[in-house]
């Protein structure tokens, strides 16, 4: 990722939502592939790659380890919905009238929202 | 003691009784208590009768004295042992009359004070209900200013509670247009990720492309090498033919064929030449084609990238745009219950204020009963106040003049009749002492002491038959010392004194320390007796 630590941030954020869309392609059906082991896991996606590699340096600040969590809930709350999925044949898309994945993602992209702007500066 | 003798001494009694009773019946007629005003008036009637039974006997003993004075002043003296009696007749009835004269007095005192201090009472009373009264229309005042501010407070919470719940709606109603474009922009937001994962995808297939564009170019590049090369070989070959036909022209006849043959060679030497410029040609325009091809897929390539890169930030915002709407969503339902919460105080409030108007508008009620009956109460206590001063000025009237020497409760000697005479005596002193002070002009000094001497004489007797009756001890002593007493008293008379203030004065120093010291000294001796001759004990202890 870039150096520029807000870039950093709006990769971050990017990565997690191309993952979003690369979940919901799953559960249409679309021939995508996202096992429950890969989906649940927040080690795996480009995004949790990114924070265990240490943030390219950002890992130090406050906010930190409550993007660290955050993003840690959205994967049990993915992995949790994918066997519901199984279960009850669902897609993700009746899930997003105030499902708990909507709310983890957004509670993730508002911590990520100011922490980005708390190291550009507009805070 | 003769019958009439105590019922003479029963007056005193009767007349403090009726006074009494006459007192408790006025008492219940201004408390307002029937029962006690009839009680009381009951017991004075009785009293009055018992009373006017007792003075007719006094009025026939004195009507009898009259007479029997009369009868002697006639010179007959037949009557004289019944004239003997009527002098203590007489003087049990002045003693009588003293002891009434005393309990007026105290009576006619106590009533007095009485009067002062139901006065002063009620005086204290007034002054203490005018400052409830003040207090409590200080209340009434406060109580109605209150009730008016809960009514002001009640209208303005139902203002406020009316406001509250419309701005509860619009929360409610913008919560769930927050939730709707928090919904939104969740779809968007994956909508244009998909759109970024899509450009991402058509720019890397137009980079295959542009790099196929580009073999392509160079395959035409290498196609024109191999055209310019037939054309060549197409030229050599011509060459070759012409050289053929030369040579078989100069062969005659018999290189005919072989000129024939050279000549089909140049043909075809020149159809190689024009299909190989021809092809030349179409690869030209061909690489020309590519080429234009590969600048325009630069260009589309820049484009596609340069909206990658926008797209890249339309993704960052619509995930801000999410993050912030669902913010927004948590802050407009914290909000909206913050309105319910304040809806429902509100409720509770108006609920409560209600209960405080009514309490307050009680307490309205309540002050002004209370100021109600305060103004009665000072009205009663002013009432009560004429009443005491009324009574105070009739009794003020009705007082006697202070005690020279008044009677106390340590000079009885425990003996009815010697306490009643020892009072007659000190009432004597009384008039000693008025004269001393002016206050008796029409009396005259030796006539006053002449009645002293007359009734201590009278007394001394009484008392030394009692002490002999009851075999009292030192009776010749106490003889002795009534006899020094009255031989003083008359010693004074007759040193020619001329009762100035100065000499009554000394009189009645010489008198008060006498009666003193006798009553409360010698007279205590047979006293003693008496008391045990009462208890059943000897005469001698």
């Amino acid at each position: 990722m870039s150096a520029d630590p807000v870039q950093q941030i709006d990769q971050a954020t990017v990565a997690h939502a191309l993952w979003k869309v690369r979940l919901l392609d799953a559960s249409t059906g679309d021939g995508s592939v996202l096992d429950r082991s890969t989906a649940g896991d927040c080690h795996a996606c480009n995004f949790g790659k990114w924070l265990d590699s240490g943030a390219d340096g950002l890992s130090g600040t406050t906010e930190f380890p409550e993007v660290f969590s955050l993003h840690e809930a959205f994967h049990g709350a993915v992995g949790t919905f994918i066997d519901r999925m199984r279960r009850e044949r669902i897609d993700l898309d009746t899930d997003l009238g105030g499902g708990s994945i909507r709310d983890r993602s957004s509670q993730l992209a508002l911590r990520l929202l100011r922490w980005r702007d708390r190291l550009a500066g507009t805070e | 003691m003769n019958r009439g003798f105590r019922l003479r001494r029963a007056f005193p009694s009767l007349v403090a009784l009726f006074v009494a009773t006459t007192g408790l019946a006025t008492l219940g007629a201004m408390l307002g208590q029937v029962a006690l005003a009839w009680a009381g008036l009951a017991g004075s009637l009785l009293v009055a009768i018992a009373s006017l039974v007792v003075g007719n006997r006094i009025v026939r003993t004195l009507e009898t004295a009259q007479a029997t004075l009369a009868h002697q002043r006639d010179g007959d003296l037949r009557d004289r042992p019944a004239g003997d009696g009527l002098v203590r007749e007489l003087r049990s009835i002045l003693v009588s009359t003293v002891a009434v004269g005393d309990a007026l007095s105290a009576l006619v005192s106590e009533t007095r004070d009485g009067g002062r201090s139901v006065s002063h009472r009620s005086r204290a009373m007034a002054t203490l209900f005018e400052s409830i009264r003040s207090e409590a229309e200080r209340n009434r005042i406060s109580s109605s200013n209150l009730a008016a501010a809960i009514e002001e407070l009640t209208a303005s919470l139902r203002h406020i509670a009316v406001n509250a719940e419309r701005i509860r709606g619009a929360a409610v109603d913008t919560a769930a247009g927050a939730r709707r474009l928090n919904e939104t922009s969740f779809r968007n937001s994956l909508v244009v990720a998909r759109q970024y994962t899509n450009l991402q995808g058509t720019t890397t297939r137009m980079r295959e492309a542009k790099e196929s564009t580009d073999s392509l170019e160079k395959a035409g590049s290498g196609i024109t090498g191999l055209a310019g090369e037939i054309q060549g070989i197409a030229r050599r070959t011509r060459l070759l033919a012409l050289n053929a036909a030369i040579e078989a022209q100069r062969s005659g006849e018999a290189g005919r064929g072989f000129a024939v043959v050279a000549g089909e060679v140049k043909a075809l030497a020149e159809q190689s030449s024009e299909l190989a410029g021809r092809i030349q040609g179409q690869v030209g325009a061909i690489s020309a084609g590519t080429t234009e091809l590969v600048g325009r897929m630069t260009l589309l390539q820049d484009g596609l990238e340069r909206s990658i890169a926008e797209i890249f930030r339309s993704v960052v915002s619509s995930e801000h745009v999410n993050a912030l709407s669902t913010d927004g969503v948590q802050r407009l339902e914290s909000t909206q219950a913050g309105f319910e919460e304040i809806a429902r105080t509100l409720e509770e409030s108006y609920t409560a204020l209600g209960e405080v108007s009514t309490n307050a508008h009680e307490l309205d009620q309540r002050a002004r009963a209370l100021e109600s009956t305060v103004v009665e109460g000072t009205r009663e206590s002013t009432l009560l106040d004429r009443v005491a001063e009324s009574l105070e000025s009739s009794t003020r009237g009705m007082l006697l003049a202070p005690a020279f020497f008044p009677w106390t409760d340590d000079l009885s000697v425990g003996v009815a009749e010697m306490d009643d005479q020892h009072r007659v005596l000190l009432r004597l002193l009384d008039r000693v002492a008025r004269l001393r002070d002016g206050g008796d002009p029409g009396s005259s000094p030796d006539r006053i002491v002449a009645q002293l001497a007359d009734y201590a004489r009278y007394h001394f007797a009484a008392e030394e038959e009692l002490m002999a009756r009851l075999q009292a001890p030192d009776l010749a002593e106490h003889r002795r010392v009534h006899a020094t007493f009255v031989e003083r008293l008359g010693t004074f008379r007759r040193s020619g004194i001329s009762w100035s203030k100065e000499d009554i004065g000394r009189l009645l120093e010489f008198l008060e320390n006498w009666l003193s010291g006798h009553i409360r000294g010698t007279d205590r001796k047979y006293a003693e007796v008496h008391a045990r001759l009462r208890a059943g004990e000897g005469a001698r202890p």
